[in-house]
Parts: structure tokens; C-alpha cells; sequence
């Protein structure tokens, strides 16, 4: 899991300390600080490029706008799904050559409680059931292929140690659609 | 055919159900067959290690006194595969080996399929899909499998001990 990073991902929701609600992350960039520390005089080569990463965020509510926005600045204060997205957004790289399902055309994440009551984290990966479903009847091959890749992704969430239990799972796309419609 | 295998016949039947023309209730009561098909495969185990089976149902008695949320406990701390310890067990309770692969799988399948069970029967809120029976069911299925290959390690009897006391073993 060598490329694993914890920075924001467009699309996340965050709280931003000393403003009210939810901010959508819109987009994640690096850039050179606005101030450079080498005066006209400095002799030698050229000091390697530093980069930052800032990000752009929209408020759920208003609409506000922040732009530029120092993305470890310790003011974002993200929700306990992060890890977890952050994970899965690694996955979607393929990395170590393994494969992200393309029939897989979403996820949702949730924290809460289990019915026992352990803090967990709900992941639900949306596919196409169309993919999957011949006259009524799923194929039991591309079924064993799913539940491959979500005990992988649930092997490499339980390796980066959380405090809440996960529990990966698949649901149908069409689901979500229903429910927006 | 045991109690447990007739469970998972029937969570197979009612999954394989036409997903055109299946009910809430069919795919509910799939996913539901689908955990008390594993419940009862690891509980007869579970009795079968700890309990002499004369006189007659006394084993079947030991069965009664498994509780779900210790085995689900203990599932937890059985779902990392390589893990050298099992978590939350006492210091003293070694692993004679790391997690397999099989084991860890079985556990992860255990905890899902109990959560999955749970709204399952109670919850009326959620929509089921058929894919929900599909993908439950064939991990229940794979749990059987799992355990044929699992039954004879030298990690079973730590699992299935930890199953029924692991919750007095901290006393």
C-alpha cells in the first residue's frame, strides 16, 4: 500500500473550522506558495520546486465559494469515512496490479453503529445489475468475482487498522437512481 | 443432511428465485436462511468440540448456549488474515498459527452476514435487491467450503473454544 494517501478528494464533505455546515471538496490541486524565500543574489542551483496542496471548496448551504484554501492547514475537519475513501480511491488506481471491477459504478459510505452497537463504517459498492443478470438469473461466476473483490477491499481496510469495524457489501446501482427519482 | 445444510439449500432456493419477479420477502428471508445456515454449521461444530454427544441431546443443548454477539465478537477478532493474534483474546490464548486465509474469510463472512441478517428481519425501511441474496448466499456457501479446509488446523479449536467461553475468558 505504498501509494496510500490520506490527502482530500474531490467530492468529499468536510467541516471547516470557524464556519457553519458542510463544505464539498470541488477540486484538489498543487501549486508553488505565493512567496518565494531566494533573494536576487543567491548564487548556486536552483532550489527544487516546492509544491503545496490547496483545495477548493463550496459550501452545501450557501454556495460560498473558498478558493485556495491550504489543504494542511489543520482547519479541515473531515468525517471518520476518510480513511476509507481514501482507501478505496487507491484501489481505483489498480495499484500492485490488482483490478477495480468496471461494472462498479459507485460507492456509498456511511458511519454509524452495527445492530450490536460497534462503531463501524457501512462501504456499499453500486454495480449494474444488468451486468450480472441473464432471464432472472445472476451468474454464479461473475457473483464469486464480486464477493472476491469486495473480501479484498475488506482485507485491505482491516489492515489500516481503524478504530471502527467496516463491512463491505454490494447494492445495485438502479437502487440509488430509484431513490434520487 | 444436517440442520445447517438444509439452511443453506433454502437461502440457495429462494435466491434463485427469477430476480424479475422475486419478492422483498424472498430476498430477506435468503439472506436470513443464508446466516443460520453458517450459525448452525459453526455451533454444531462449537458442541461437537466442547460436549460429549451421550447422553443423547446434550450436545444439541450445548448449541443453546452460543450467543450471537460473542460470536460475532470473536469473528472480529479472527478477520485479518496473517495475523499472528487474535485480538481481544487473553495474552495466554497463543495461535499456533497465523490467521489462514480460509479462517479470516469465514470470520468476515460471519460479521456480514450477521449485520446483513439483522436488517434483514427488522429492518423495514431498507430496500433489498436480489443481488443482496446472491452475494450473501455464495458467501455462505463459501464459508462451507472454507470450513472443510479449516476444520483440521491447529487454529479451530482456539476458534470454536473462543466461540462459546471467550467471553469468560477475561474473568
Amino acid at each position: 500500500m505504498g501509494n496510500l494517501s490520506f490527502d482530500p478528494i474531490v467530492g468529499e464533505e468536510v467541516r471547516v473550522l470557524g464556519r457553519q455546515g458542510l463544505y464539498k471538496i470541488v477540486r484538489v490541486y498543487m501549486k508553488p506558495p505565493t512567496k518565494t524565500w531566494r533573494t536576487k543574489g543567491d548564487v548556486g542551483p536552483p532550489l527544487p520546486s516546492l509544491e503545496l496542496m490547496f483545495i477548493d471548496l463550496k459550501s452545501e448551504e450557501s454556495g460560498e465559494v473558498l478558493t485556495d484554501f491550504p489543504a494542511n492547514s489543520g482547519s479541515l475537519k473531515f468525517d471518520e469515512t476518510h480513511p476509507v475513501r481514501c482507501a478505496i480511491e487507491w484501489l481505483k488506481t489498480n495499484p500492485d496490479g490488482r483490478k477495480y471491477p468496471d461494472y462498479i459504478v459507485g460507492y456509498e459510505l456511511e458511519a454509524g453503529n452495527d445492530h450490536a452497537g460497534n462503531p463501524s463504517i457501512f462501504v456499499r459498492f453500486l454495480v449494474d445489475p444488468d451486468y450480472f443478470y441473464e432471464n432472472g438469473q445472476a451468474s454464479q461466476e461473475k457473483i464469486a468475482q464480486l464477493n472476491e473483490f469486495t473480501d479484498e477491499v475488506q482485507q485491505t481496510l482491516l489492515s489500516l487498522g481503524l478504530n471502527r469495524w467496516t463491512y463491505v457489501r454490494a447494492g445495485e446501482a438502479r437502487r440509488a437512481l430509484d431513490v434520487a427519482s | 443432511m444436517s440442520l445447517a445444510e438444509e439452511l443453506l439449500a433454502h437461502a440457495r432456493f429462494l435466491a434463485n428465485l427469477d430476480q424479475r419477479t422475486t419478492s422483498q420477502a424472498n430476498i430477506r428471508r435468503a439472506i436470513s436462511a443464508a446466516y443460520y445456515a453458517v450459525f448452525h454449521l459453526l455451533a454444531a461444530e462449537v458442541a461437537s468440540q466442547v460436549s460429549p454427544d451421550i447422553p443423547a441431546g446434550l450436545r444439541e443443548r450445548t448449541q443453546r448456549a452460543l450467543d450471537h454477539k460473542q460470536m460475532l465478537k470473536v469473528a472480529k477478532a479472527f478477520s485479518q488474515a496473517g495475523a499472528r493474534r487474535a485480538k481481544d483474546l487473553p495474552d495466554d490464548i497463543v495461535l499456533p498459527d497465523s490467521v489462514s486465509q480460509e479462517l479470516a474469510s469465514i470470520a468476515n463472512i460471519f460479521k456480514e452476514l450477521q449485520e446483513a441478517r439483522h436488517l434483514a428481519d427488522y429492518d423495514v425501511l431498507k430496500q433489498f435487491n436480489p443481488i443482496d441474496a446472491d452475494t450473501l448466499v455464495q458467501k455462505a456457501e463459501k464459508v462451507f467450503k472454507d470450513w472443510k479446509k479449516e476444520k483440521g488446523s491447529n487454529n479451530t479449536p482456539v476458534f470454536l473454544a473462543a466461540l462459546i467461553f471467550g467471553k469468560d475468558w477475561n474473568r
